[in-house]
């Protein structure tokens, strides 16, 4: 093979490398979830959290003055977890049904002005938010769901032969921590 | 003759004036649904009727006896209690509420109640009704969780689907928008 197609070969290789490696720092870049994202699923880790606090202390009849630190301390612990379990379902949602519009979302590297072209760029944005309220909202729909489910199945089936906040604690932290593991799993 | 008709009209009239006397009946009874269980409280309810014509004076209720300090504790109220005057035809009520502290069985007895027709008077007893045998275990940790708790699962459930339908009806709205967006971008290519 001459010089010269060797040195072209040698030229997309390492153009091809660069794009690997520029859409792998992006992905790095989109898999931390911003600071809005993360008081949102904070927010609504809360509230999940709260729901069984109430069957709590009313079916167990917890002293709910009495163990108000305990159910804030161990709420907030479990809203942590899951707020992680939730941005790795909506990253991976995102990159899915990013990937089935169709749609090239990268940006075109070229000095020329394409005609529509900032209104085409425009459109794609409006896109890409929907998709990414999209994934947001089953994220939380369907982690909220089995959290939910797997709370209730060791509070009143598995733990329950514990003293109420020992059951209280376990219940929760098993739930939330299974909730993050499995939605490990789908990103890797 | 005159004298005897004197002697008698008196004797008439001591026999048919109503003579002012009170008289109690008094009713014990627990207010629970369900038997209470060791550290459980549970209420005893007093309830003393003055069935009499007359008022009562110094009336005294005693049930110590029935509630021994060493296996029961009282919570805001005192089980003695008295009543300076309780009019005729006309009721009082005294409400003890109790936590007995270890397992175990107990026959509630009547309670006696002292009381005196005239403010100066002689000491008389009535005696209330009782409530029998009770027996006291504790509470197993399942017992609520068997129970139906209806309305606290209709609370949770509903609270539950409020909240997860706020992030669903957001994934409709974002699915329609999406189709269009990517219908449009596709066409122009």
């Amino acid at each position: 093979m001459s010089t010269k197609n060797k040195r072209k070969k040698k030229q997309r290789e390492e153009l091809a490398f660069r794009e690997v490696e520029r859409e792998r720092a992006q992905t790095l870049r989109l898999r931390k979830p911003t600071t809005k994202q993360r008081m949102l699923y904070f927010f609504v880790g809360l509230i999940m959290n709260a729901l069984p606090t109430y069957l709590f202390f009313s079916i167990y009849e917890m002293d709910l003055l009495k163990s108000l630190p305990l159910f804030g301390f161990v709420s907030i612990i479990c809203s942590i977890i899951l707020s992680m379990g939730y941005h790795n379902v909506s990253f991976f949602l995102k990159h899915r049904l990013l990937k089935k519009t169709g749609v090239n979302f990268q940006k075109q590297r070229t000095k020329k002005k394409v005609a529509g072209g900032e209104r085409e760029e425009r459109q794609k944005k409006q896109l890409e938010s929907s998709i990414t309220t999209q994934a947001v909202s089953l994220s939380l729909l369907y982690n909220s769901l089995f959290f939910l489910v797997i709370v209730l199945i060791f509070a009143f089936y598995i733990t329950w032969i514990f003293e109420a906040h020992a059951n209280y604690i376990l219940s929760l932290a098993v739930a939330s921590s299974i909730v993050t593991y499995i939605s490990s799993t789908k990103i890797q | 003759m005159k004298i005897l008709f004197v002697i008698l009209l008196l004797l008439a009239s001591l026999v048919f004036t109503e003579v002012e006397q009170g008289n109690l009946i008094v009713e014990k009874d627990i207010l629970v649904t369900t038997l209470p269980h060791t550290e459980e409280e549970f209420t005893i309810l007093y309830t003393l009727y003055n069935v009499g014509n007359g008022p009562v004076y110094d009336v005294r209720l005693q049930d110590s006896d029935n509630f021994p300090k060493d296996k029961y504790s009282t919570e805001l109220s005192q089980i003695d209690t008295n009543w300076d005057q309780i009019e005729a035809e006309s009721n009082a009520t005294h409400a003890v509420i109790l936590k007995r502290h270890s397992v175990g069985s107990d026959f509630l007895g009547p309670a006696t109640v002292l009381f005196k027709n005239t403010p100066n008077g002689q000491d008389l007893t009535s005696t209330s009704t009782y409530i029998g045998r009770l027996n006291f275990t504790p509470k197993s940790p399942g017992e609520s969780r068997k129970s139906p708790n209806w309305e606290h699962w209709i609370i949770f459930s509903v609270v539950a689907a409020l909240v997860l339908v706020i992030p669903f009806l957001l994934f409709k709205k974002s699915e329609k928008k999406k189709k269009r967006l990517a219908m449009n971008l596709r066409k122009k290519k």
